[in-house]
C-alpha cells in the first residue's frame, strides 16, 4: 500500500511539473457578440456650410453600455500612407460618442467611415464602415455662365443642395471678369501649388475664358483663383493670345491640354500614372494652328480632340500626344473641302456617341451664307476623319439658326432655334428631317436664346448620372434656363429644374465632385465639353 | 528495490520535464560592422551599384575656393555601445588617375578628421566628411578617389556591396552622376563637357548632381519645358554659329550637341 502511496505522490508531483507550462492561448473568459445595425452604405454631406452628420446606430450586446467604447473615424485617400516627414497618416476621430454628431468642414472628396466599439473589459472590437460622399456648395452643381449687363462675365450656380448663387466671380473676386463669355469647362484632377501646404497637389476647377482674352480657374471647394493668365504659363501669356479653355485629354486622361489662338500646350493631369506638378504649362505643341472655343475630346480616339483651326480655317484633330492632323476622310482625301476655308467660318460643333463617334461641325461661307454640315467620326483606335458634308438649305431652321447643340448620348440630333422655336435636325438624313420640338414650362413672352445637352455618364463615378436637354430663354434683363429629362433625344415632361438669373446665358456645364480615372481609362465619355 | 527503481524512473522523468524549459542562447557577438548607408531597401527594387560612385567638380566654386567638403553616412551593425567608437577609411588604389592624399584630398588619417570619424554613444549612423582639396592638376585631369572602410579593430568591415566610395574629383565640367541615373538622361541625351557647359550658359543653374535631382523630383511639368526651351535655344545658338560659319555646337570630338536621347 505504502509502495502505491510513493507511486502515486511522484505522479502528482510530475503533473504539477507540467503544470509550469501553461498555455495562455486560451482565456478563460467567454466572449460575446456585438451588432451594429441602422449604418447606411453611404452618406452624402455639405461641407462649410455647418451641416452636421447624424449616425445614429443600433449597438445590441451581451454588454453592459458602460462598458463599451465608441469611436468614429474618419479616413481619406491618404489615410494610411505616409506625410511628408515620413510619419503615417492616422485615421481622423471624429468622435467617441455612440451616436455620430460631427459638423462636416472637410475638403470635398471620398471618404470612409469606420465606427468602433470596443469592450472595455477584453478588447473585443467589431468594426462597421460606410462611405461618405462631401461636396461644397462649390464642388458640384450645374455652373451658369452668363454675360452681365455691362458685357462682362460671371458664372452663377445652381448647387447640388438646390441652393442657387449669383455672380460668384463678383462676389468673390470683387468684379466679373472683363470681356463677354468664351468658354466654360469643368476640369478633373488640374494640378496647382496649394497655398495652405505649399504642396503640388491636384484638385477639380472651373475654367472660365471670355473674348477678353481672359481666363481664370476656380478651385471648386472654395472657389478660390488658382489661376490666370498672368500665372498659367512658365513664360508670360503673349498679349495677343485669345484662351479657349483647358481639356483633359491623352491616354487614359493623363494630362491636361491648355487650348489658345496660339495653339495647344499640355500638362500632367491627376492619373494613376502621372507625377505631381504644379499645372502650368509650357511651350505650344504647333504655334501654326490657333484653336477656337469648337473643340472637344474624344476619349474613344485615346483621348484626342477634334478642333476647328481658326487660324487656318481648317479642320483639323489632335491625337492623343497632341500632334496636329488635317481632319481629312479616311483615304487621306478631302483637302480642297476641309482645309484652309478662308471663307468660313465655325458657327456650331458637337459630338454625339449613340453609335460609335459622330462629331459635326457647322461651317458658314461669310460671303454667300452657305451653310454646310461637317460629320467625322473616328477609327475606335487613335484616328480620326472627315466622314462627309451635307449642305444646308438655307430655307431651313439649321440653315437660319445661330444657336446649335449636339445630343450627346441618345439620338443623332442636333438642336436649333429659329422662330423662338426649337428643332431637332436628324444628321442621319441628308435633309435633316427637322421636327419641332414641344417645351413645356415656358412662357410665349420668353424669347429662346440657349439649347444644350448636358449630360453626366460615368461608370465609375456614376452616383451623379443624369441626362437633360437644357433650354435658356430671356426675358428682359432675365435669363431662365430649364432642365428637362429626355427620352430618345427629346425632353419628357415638364422641366425637372428651373433656375431664374440676371443677365444672359452663354453656357451651362455642371461640375462633379465624384470623378474616377477609371472611366477615361475604359473609354467613357463622361461629360460634354461643349454645347 | 523495485520500488527504489520506480523513484528513479520518476526523477529522471521529472528532469526531462525541466528541460523543456532550457532558454536559447542569447546574441551577445561584441563584434560590429559598418557600412556606407545608402536610403535603399530591397523592397524598393534592385541595387545599383553606380549608387556608390558620385563626383564633384571646383568649377562652380569661386576661384578663392581651395577645398570642398563631400559628406557620406555610414551606419553601424550590431550592439548600440555606450561609448564613442572611432572607424578608419582607407584609399583603395585603382591605378587609374588615383587621388593623391594630401593633395587631392585631406588624408583619412589626419588629426582634423580623425575625431570626426566616430560613432557617437548610443547612435548607429554618422555624417562623416571626406575634404577635397583644389589642387592645380585638376584641370588638367580627372582623379579618382576610392576609398572604403577599413577594420580597424573596433568596427570590421559591413556587407561587401555597402563597403566602397568611388569619388571623381575634377576642376573641370564632369558628368555629374544623376545625368545617367536619372530620367535627365532620357530628355538631355549622354553627357558632353560642351553640351553640359551649353546648359549652364543658357540658364545660370549648375546642372549639378543637386539641380539635375531637384529638377527631376520636383514639377515634372517644369522638366518639359526647360527642356523644350533649351531645344529652341540650341537651334537658335546653332543658326547663329552657322550664319558665322561656324557649324553647329560640337564636343571636342567633333560629335555634334543634341538634346535628344
Amino acid at each position: 500500500m505504502k509502495k502505491y502511496f510513493y507511486q502515486l505522490i511522484c505522479i502528482i508531483g510530475m503533473a504539477g511539473m507540467s503544470s509550469c507550462f501553461s498555455d495562455d492561448s486560451i482565456q478563460g473568459t467567454p466572449i460575446g457578440d456585438i451588432n451594429v445595425t441602422g449604418i447606411e452604405e453611404s452618406y452624402l454631406s455639405t461641407s462649410y456650410i455647418g451641416e452636421i452628420l447624424k449616425i445614429n446606430p443600433v449597438v445590441t450586446s451581451d454588454y453592459p453600455e458602460s462598458e463599451l467604447e465608441y469611436t468614429w473615424m474618419l479616413l481619406n485617400s491618404k489615410t494610411g500612407t505616409e506625410d511628408e516627414n515620413g510619419n503615417q497618416i492616422e485615421p481622423e476621430i471624429i468622435g467617441r460618442e455612440k451616436n455620430l454628431n460631427f459638423e462636416v468642414n472637410v475638403a470635398p472628396g471620398t471618404y470612409q467611415i469606420r465606427y468602433e466599439v470596443k469592450v472595455i473589459q477584453n478588447s473585443y472590437t467589431v468594426l462597421s464602415k460606410t462611405d461618405l460622399l462631401v461636396v461644397t456648395e462649390f464642388s458640384q452643381g450645374f455652373y451658369v455662365m452668363k454675360e452681365t449687363e455691362s458685357g462682362d462675365t460671371d458664372l452663377d450656380l445652381l448647387a447640388s443642395s438646390g441652393a442657387f448663387s449669383e455672380n460668384l466671380i463678383a462676389q468673390t473676386q470683387g468684379e466679373a471678369l472683363k470681356g463677354k463669355p468664351y468658354c466654360l469647362n469643368p476640369l478633373y484632377g488640374h494640378y496647382y501649388v496649394n497655398p495652405e501646404t505649399d504642396q503640388m497637389e491636384a484638385t477639380n476647377m472651373i475654367a472660365v475664358s471670355t473674348e477678353a482674352k481672359e481666363i481664370n480657374l476656380f478651385r471648386s471647394s472654395d472657389f478660390m483663383k488658382v489661376f490666370d493668365r498672368s500665372n498659367l504659363l512658365y513664360d508670360e501669356m503673349e498679349a495677343d493670345e485669345q484662351p479657349v479653355s483647358i481639356y483633359r485629354v491623352g491616354m487614359m486622361g493623363m494630362n491636361m491640354a491648355y487650348l489658345s489662338s496660339n495653339g495647344v500646350r499640355y500638362t500632367g493631369a491627376e492619373s494613376m500614372y502621372g507625377t505631381p506638378c504644379v499645372g502650368k504649362y509650357g511651350y505650344s505643341l504647333d504655334e501654326n494652328i490657333g484653336i477656337s472655343r469648337y473643340a472637344f475630346s474624344n476619349i474613344t480616339a485615346m483621348g484626342g480632340m477634334f478642333c476647328w483651326d481658326d487660324k487656318n480655317h481648317s479642320l483639323i484633330y489632335l491625337d492623343y500626344n497632341l500632334y496636329t492632323y488635317p481632319l481629312l476622310d479616311m483615304f487621306w482625301e478631302g483637302y480642297e473641302i476641309t482645309q484652309n476655308l478662308y471663307d468660313y467660318e465655325c458657327i456650331g460643333a458637337g459630338m454625339n456617341i449613340t453609335n460609335g463617334t459622330l462629331a459635326n461641325f457647322v461651317l458658314e461661307n461669310q460671303t454667300n451664307r452657305e451653310r454646310y454640315l461637317y460629320l467625322a467620326t473616328d477609327d475606335g483606335f487613335m484616328n480620326m476623319y472627315f466622314d462627309r458634308r451635307i449642305k444646308i438649305s438655307p430655307d431651313s431652321h439649321m440653315g437660319k439658326s445661330d444657336v446649335f447643340a449636339t445630343n450627346g448620348l441618345t439620338a443623332n440630333y442636333i438642336y436649333c432655334i429659329d422662330e423662338n422655336k426649337l428643332w431637332a435636325c436628324n444628321t442621319n438624313s441628308d435633309d435633316l428631317g427637322e421636327q419641332e420640338i414641344a417645351l413645356t414650362g415656358i412662357s410665349s413672352t420668353e424669347t429662346l436664346t440657349y439649347v444644350s445637352n448636358q449630360y453626366w455618364n460615368a461608370n465609375f463615378a456614376g452616383s451623379n448620372n443624369y441626362d437633360y436637354l437644357i433650354v435658356g430663354t430671356q426675358e428682359g434683363s432675365n435669363y431662365h434656363l430649364y432642365m428637362y429629362n429626355m427620352i430618345g433625344g427629346m425632353p419628357d415632361g415638364e422641366p425637372i429644374q428651373k433656375i431664374t438669373g440676371t443677365g444672359k446665358v452663354k453656357s451651362v456645364r455642371f461640375l462633379s465632385s465624384n470623378f474616377s480615372d477609371y472611366d477615361l481609362m475604359f473609354g467613357y465619355k463622361v461629360y460634354p465639353e461643349i454645347d | 528495490m523495485k520500488r527504489n527503481v520506480l523513484y528513479i524512473l520518476c526523477g529522471v522523468c521529472l528532469l526531462t520535464m525541466t528541460a523543456c524549459e532550457k532558454e536559447l542562447e542569447l546574441y551577445n557577438t561584441q563584434d560590429s560592422w559598418l557600412n556606407f548607408y545608402y536610403d535603399w531597401t530591397p523592397e524598393e527594387g534592385e541595387w545599383k551599384e553606380e549608387w556608390t560612385r558620385n563626383s564633384y567638380s571646383f568649377v562652380y566654386d569661386g576661384s578663392d575656393a581651395t577645398e570642398h567638403t563631400e559628406y557620406y553616412t555610414v551606419e553601424t551593425m550590431g550592439f548600440l555601445s555606450d561609448k564613442d567608437r572611432s572607424f578608419e577609411l582607407e584609399q583603395v588604389m585603382t591605378g587609374n588617375n588615383d587621388a593623391q592624399a594630401g593633395i587631392h584630398y585631406v588624408p583619412f588619417d589626419d588629426a582634423t578628421l580623425k575625431s570626426l570619424y566616430v560613432i557617437r554613444a548610443g547612435e548607429t549612423k554618422a555624417e562623416i566628411p571626406v575634404i577635397l582639396k583644389r589642387d592645380a592638376s585638376l584641370k588638367e585631369a580627372d582623379v579618382i578617389l576610392q576609398f572604403r572602410i577599413k577594420d580597424n579593430g573596433i568596427f570590421k568591415p559591413g556587407y561587401e556591396r555597402f563597403q566602397m566610395r568611388t569619388l571623381t574629383i575634377s576642376d573641370k565640367l564632369v558628368e555629374p552622376t544623376a545625368w545617367s541615373t536619372t530620367y535627365f538622361f532620357y530628355y538631355f541625351g549622354s553627357y558632353g563637357p560642351v553640351k553640359h557647359q551649353f546648359l549652364i550658359d543658357q540658364t545660370g543653374e549648375r546642372f549639378d548632381n543637386e539641380y539635375i535631382n531637384n529638377l527631376m523630383n520636383g514639377d515634372s511639368g517644369y522638366v518639359n519645358y526647360i527642356y523644350e526651351k533649351l531645344v529652341r535655344q540650341l537651334a537658335e545658338y546653332n543658326a547663329e554659329r552657322e550664319a558665322q560659319g561656324l557649324g553647329v555646337l560640337c564636343e571636342a570630338d567633333g560629335t555634334p550637341v543634341v538634346l535628344s536621347y
